[in-house]
């Protein structure tokens, strides 16, 4: 973690946090909806990826580290997120 | 070496992950009716808890940069708070997966329900235990605008229970 004595810009990370919101409700609205099928799972494993990458990025401050660390992170989400949507073209 | 210990946790959740997905690729009709059980509601609460409660840290850690120390305390135990309501909700849902006899030797979707989902539990229990600690520390004066290594690392902490959950929920409660 880097450690920096600049100022906090609140602003992403208040926008951030409105963003997150708003997917969650999406999210749960498909829930609650039933909805299924191709383009769905897609919307929401797209969603997921925004939503880890926005709190990697934002909140733990991801941004500021080495380059290192944010490609390890971008490649363990792509990762997971590309292995779930491979189970689920498996399933049919 | 903070960075090193949450990429470890979160290999460990990718790996659960995985293994939820193609362990119902083998049986998408058992792990569909498993789902319909769960409080879908209820999840989607906890994530905006949760979610809040990052907010709460992020700004915990902005008033720590600034030198205010019991706006940061104050941040931090809102966040603590947020990990309560969390906490009391997921015992709700426990309690009436219990009450329908739904236990990890239901099937193999209530084996990866309870295990991933505790399995995370634990980490809240243990992030809650984390910022309170640094909360009690940022009030004795430890933590300062020059020094403030361990605001960041509790919350980089918990900010990696949250980003777990975020793939957990739409994974678990929603994808079918």
């Amino acid at each position: 973690m880097a450690v920096e004595s600049a100022r906090l810009n609140l602003r992403p990370c208040t926008l951030t946090w409105l963003v997150l919101v708003g997917l969650t409700l999406g999210v749960l609205t498909i829930g609650r909806l039933g909805l299924a099928g191709w383009s769905i799972t897609g919307l929401l494993l797209a969603s997921t990826l925004v939503k880890t990458w926005l709190v990697a990025e934002n909140f733990m401050g991801l941004r500021a580290s080495a380059l290192r660390w944010r490609l390890i992170m971008a490649t363990y989400l792509v990762v997971v997120v590309s292995g779930i949507a491979l189970a689920w073209w498996l399933a049919g | 070496m903070i960075w090193i210990f949450i990429y470890a946790e979160l290999l460990v959740f990718g790996i659960l992950f995985l293994a939820y997905a193609f362990a119902r690729s083998h049986n998408v009709a058992l792990f569909d009716a498993g789902q319909a059980h769960l409080d879908r509601t209820a999840g989607a609460f906890n994530t905006l808890v949760l979610i809040t409660a990052s907010y709460f840290v992020v700004r915990a850690v902005a008033a720590i940069r600034d030198d205010r120390r019991s706006t940061c305390a104050r941040w931090l135990l809102a966040a603590v708070g947020m990990a309560s309501v969390f906490v009391v909700v997921k015992l709700g849902e426990y309690a009436e997966a219990s009450a329908q006899g739904f236990r990890m030797s239901t099937n193999t979707f209530f084996m990866f329900y309870w295990s991933l989902t505790f399995f995370h539990f634990m980490h809240v229990l243990l992030g809650m235990v984390i910022l309170l600690a640094v909360w009690w520390k940022t009030r004795h004066g430890a933590y300062s605008a020059a020094e403030h290594t361990g605001v960041e690392t509790g919350a980089s902490y918990w900010h990696m229970v949250d980003l777990v959950w975020i793939v957990l929920f739409p994974l678990v409660y929603v994808m079918h």
